[in-house]
């Protein structure tokens, strides 16, 4: 190897441009990749347009992300879905039975219907999702995470226990084995969010009491629903608050729903709601994860960063061009007698090509390490934080996938340095490959 | 004038290796610009305890549980009259025992935190009918809530006692006195020209007058460029989930006395069911903050990372330049060129190059601006950043020419065209 010192450097260099870019990318790609690759293409998440006439929900004519109330009770009634699930998240403290003097747990909590298990390909240890009868006699009955049921029952299965979710008594039909969504794409409301501990029967809404975390209302709330009560509120105003996702197994099911929602819109413009025009949204989970994350502030600092990075790499690269010319100037003699003896450009131009990818490929396998470590760097900056802005709720460890390297990115960070070696070599090479043989032995 | 254009005709002689330098100067410049903004912009704020004494306040949450309603028929727990009742006498009891205690000075009442994500916010008009409307930070909060924050009332008073009333749920305030005290910033934003006092101010279809004008008041999330337009409505809600603010003394240990409040809060409650935390304000803060520091942290280390490549960089170009014009450097000064001059050639030439990067520079710190202002909400780049940075930049290009242009002008002009 001519040159080690030189080589050494661009060596570093690219790796250090691929280590500072990847852990970035590897989060942005975590956040837009299907976590549920076998139903690609056949979960739908619904919105309908009941905002107001003057303005859109969102810039310039999205329609809210979420639902009212009385909307998902009519969609409910549509038999074309194989699955429909509508949900929302809310807090509920878990008391803990035999010591008093524990303090209770709050815990994030999906209200949903049974349909969402099946959908969402939810793995259960013990037990299962509850039943359409517990759903319509309004049963106090729930299925919590393992790590729920371990706080509270130990090594013992909590099947069939009971458990004291805010101050009510409640059946366990399920306990759910290790699960992760990398992202919870059913809420994209914190696309960081980890899924919940506990799921209960949405129909249990009221009789809970179980608040929303997420609404937004259109309008000023109406003074008729003064001092109204928490059901007529919901029940009664153009509130969203319902997440609301279906399955469908082919083409003609997606046609025949959308025909359904259009035709629902329009029945229910008739009555008077709906101002906006017609604009439903049927976006399968790929595309609402890519329209949620542009929206998003978390995600869109997770882009930020990453422009940063991908700027920094090119720095690294321009500095590569100028070492490589340097490198390659230094051997101009070489090649000029390789030419004078009878080797063609473009074999010296191959020659230097070579080398520098070379170089690439050792810079980019140096560049996964970086890249790997910087990831781990990373994850205990941003989980530091999230364990203080979480003290005292119950929280799995469920986010770490978020900052592995799988190997897809590692074949794109490998493609990058290889890549980006290729575009730093080509002008070096070329410079010295043209210069004529003649002149630079003379002056020797 | 002739120097000048030498120093262009040798600049365009040689493109590929200036471009590498004109590039390098501009991405860095970019980088720089907005990282110094976006750093010192968070970092201030992050600083800023905004006029609270947040290590000696507080938050509280409680959430209470009425086991004698929850075990009966289902369906009527919410907002029922009883239970109403059983929450307002819980609250007051809670307040009262809390103030008993001898390392607190101040209990107040209130319905969200400043300087965290937990608070309300409402748009606001001085009239009715108003075009224009401001985002604001919006308390219900009792009479000794300015009190605990330790925020003076500049004119006009604060809330007496008889003032705050208890709150009916979902209402839009038809069960308060229509009375408001705004924060001083609010006060300049409403109310540019005149006296605030006995102003009426529009929020959610209802006047509100302003009877008190308080120092600096911070509202919801520090980051937010509204969160000094505040403001207070006197009350209180009665419902099962409640927030109270809680001073404690100046010679008070904070952590023995939020553990003492632990167990005085589990010793009073009435059901397993209830549940209570108790976070320090600054605290609450910096969780608030949590990403948006892991994030500048990122970001700084990166820079700081950005500029040791750039530098070492730009020194390696400048020598290799400075290298291969060794014959032509010999030559000058074997024409009588002198030292200095050799030295100002290259220092000039290089200082052209840098600023030619700069120019450059400033356009793409515009357009990275735009994006970290979208994705993080970055502050707006400034000449009060950009001057600094391209300061930075001339020196580290005059350094890295300085030493190797040295080398160059004290080579003997025998040596340097002995070759040719």
């Amino acid at each position: 190897m001519r040159a080690p010192l030189l080589s050494v450097l661009v060596v570093f260099l690219i790796a250090l441009g691929v280590g500072a870019s990847v852990p970035m990318m590897t989060v942005h790609h975590h956040l837009t990749s299907e976590p549920i690759p076998e139903k690609s293409g056949q979960l739908f998440f619904v919105q309908l347009d009941n905002w107001r006439k003057e303005e859109a929900f969102y810039r310039p004519d999205n329609p809210p992300n979420a639902i009212t109330y009385r909307d998902a009770l009519n969609l409910q009634t549509s038999d074309i879905p194989t699955y429909k699930a509508p949900m929302f998240l809310s807090t509920t403290t878990v008391s803990f039975e035999d010591n008093t003097s524990l303090q209770p747990l709050k815990v994030p909590t999906r209200m949903t219907g049974k349909d969402f298990f099946s959908m969402f390909n939810v793995p259960f240890l013990s037990g299962g999702m509850w039943s359409q009868e517990d759903e319509d006699e309004r049963r106090q009955v729930a299925v919590i995470s393992s790590i729920l049921s371990e706080r509270l029952f130990g090594r013992e299965s909590g099947l069939g226990k009971q458990v004291l979710i805010s101050g009510r008594y409640f059946t366990v039909v399920g306990v759910i084995d290790q699960w992760t969504l990398t992202p919870r794409f059913y809420d994209m409301n914190d696309p960081f969010g980890e899924v919940e501990h506990i799921y209960l029967p949405s129909t249990l809404i009221f009789s809970m009491g179980v608040q929303p975390e997420y609404w937004r209302t259109p309008y000023a709330l109406d003074q008729s629903l003064t001092g109204a009560t928490f059901e007529s509120l919901f029940t009664n105003s153009e509130i969203i608050f319902i997440q609301y996702w279906v399955q469908l197994d082919n083409a003609s099911d997606i046609q025949a729903y959308r025909e359904f929602l259009d035709v629902y819109v329009t029945d229910q413009k008739a009555l008077g709601r709906f101002p906006r025009e017609l604009n439903n949204r049927l976006s399968d989970a790929e595309r609402w994860m890519e329209k949620s994350t542009e929206n998003s502030q978390d995600a869109g600092g997770v882009i930020a960063l990453l422009v940063v990075m991908l700027l920094f790499f090119c720095v690294c690269l321009i500095n590569s061009v100028s070492i490589l010319l340097t490198k390659f100037l230094r051997y101009k003699n070489h090649s000029s007698i390789l030419r004078a003896l009878g080797a063609p450009q473009r074999f010296i131009f191959a020659q230097y090509m070579i080398e520098v990818v070379g170089l690439a490929i050792i810079g980019g396998l140096l560049g996964i390490v970086f890249a790997y470590y910087g990831l781990q760097a990373a994850q205990s900056l941003y989980q530091i934080d999230a364990a203080q802005g979480a003290s005292g709720v119950l929280s799995s460890q469920s986010l770490d996938e978020f900052w592995v390297l799988d190997t897809s990115m590692i074949i794109v960070s490998f493609l990058l340095a290889v890549i980006g070696g290729l575009i730093a070599g080509i002008y070096p090479a070329w410079r010295v490959c043209k210069i004529p043989p003649s002149v630079e032995l003379k002056s020797n | 004038m002739k120097e000048f254009s030498l120093i262009f005709k040798n600049i365009l002689h040689n493109k590929a290796i200036w471009i590498l330098t004109i590039f390098q100067v501009a991405l860095t410049l970019a980088v720089l610009v907005n990282s110094y903004a976006s750093i010192s912009g968070y970092g201030n704020v992050i600083a800023d305890d905004m006029g609270i004494a947040d290590k000696r306040i507080v938050a509280v949450n409680l959430e209470f549980m009425d086991d004698s309603q929850a075990s009966t028929s289902q369906g009527s727990l919410v907002d029922d009259g009883g239970q109403r009742g059983y929450f307002q006498d819980r609250i007051d009891r809670t307040v009262r025992l809390i103030s008993q205690q001898p390392d607190i000075e101040s209990v107040s009442y209130t319905d969200g935190f400043p300087l965290s994500n937990d608070a309300k916010t409402k748009l606001v008009k001085v009239k009715h009918d108003d075009e224009l409307d401001v985002g604001i930070t919006v308390y219900t909060a009792d009479q000794n809530f300015l009190d605990t924050l330790e925020v003076a009332v500049v004119s006009g008073r604060g809330f007496e006692s008889g003032e705050v009333l208890w709150r009916e749920n979902n209402d839009n305030g038809e069960s308060l006195k229509p009375l408001i005290i705004i924060s001083s910033a609010l006060a300049d934003e409403l109310f540019p020209t005149e006296n605030p006092l006995d102003k009426r101010i529009s929020i959610d279809g209802r006047y509100y007058a302003v009877i008190g004008v308080a120092e600096r008041l911070p509202g919801l999330h520090p980051l937010w460029s509204n969160t000094e337009l505040s403001a207070i409505l006197p009350g209180r809600l009665a419902g099962a989930q409640s927030k109270l603010l809680v001073r404690v003394k100046a010679d008070a240990n904070l952590s023995a006395s939020v553990s003492k409040l632990g167990s005085i809060l589990s010793k009073s409650s009435e059901s397993q069911a209830e549940f209570y935390s108790i976070t320090p304000l600054s605290e609450l803060k910096s969780a608030t903050l949590a990403t948006a520091s892991a994030t500048l942290k990122i970001l700084g280390f990166i820079t700081v990372l950005l500029l040791i490549v750039s530098a070492l960089g730009i020194y390696g170009q400048t020598s290799f330049n400075i290298a291969r014009k060794a014959k032509e450097t010999g030559i000058k000064r074997a024409l009588g060129a002198t030292k200095f001059d050799i030295l100002s050639y290259y220092l000039l030439q290089n200082w052209l190059v840098t600023s030619f990067g700069i120019l450059l520079g400033l356009i793409l710190a515009t357009l990275l601006n735009y994006v970290l202002i979208q994705g993080l909400g970055a502050t707006q780049i400034n000449l009060t950043f950009i001057l600094p940075s391209i300061l930075f930049l001339w020196i580290v290009g005059l350094m890295a020419t300085y030493f190797p242009a040295r080398r160059a002008s004290n080579i003997s002009p025998v040596q340097a065209t002995r070759a040719v």
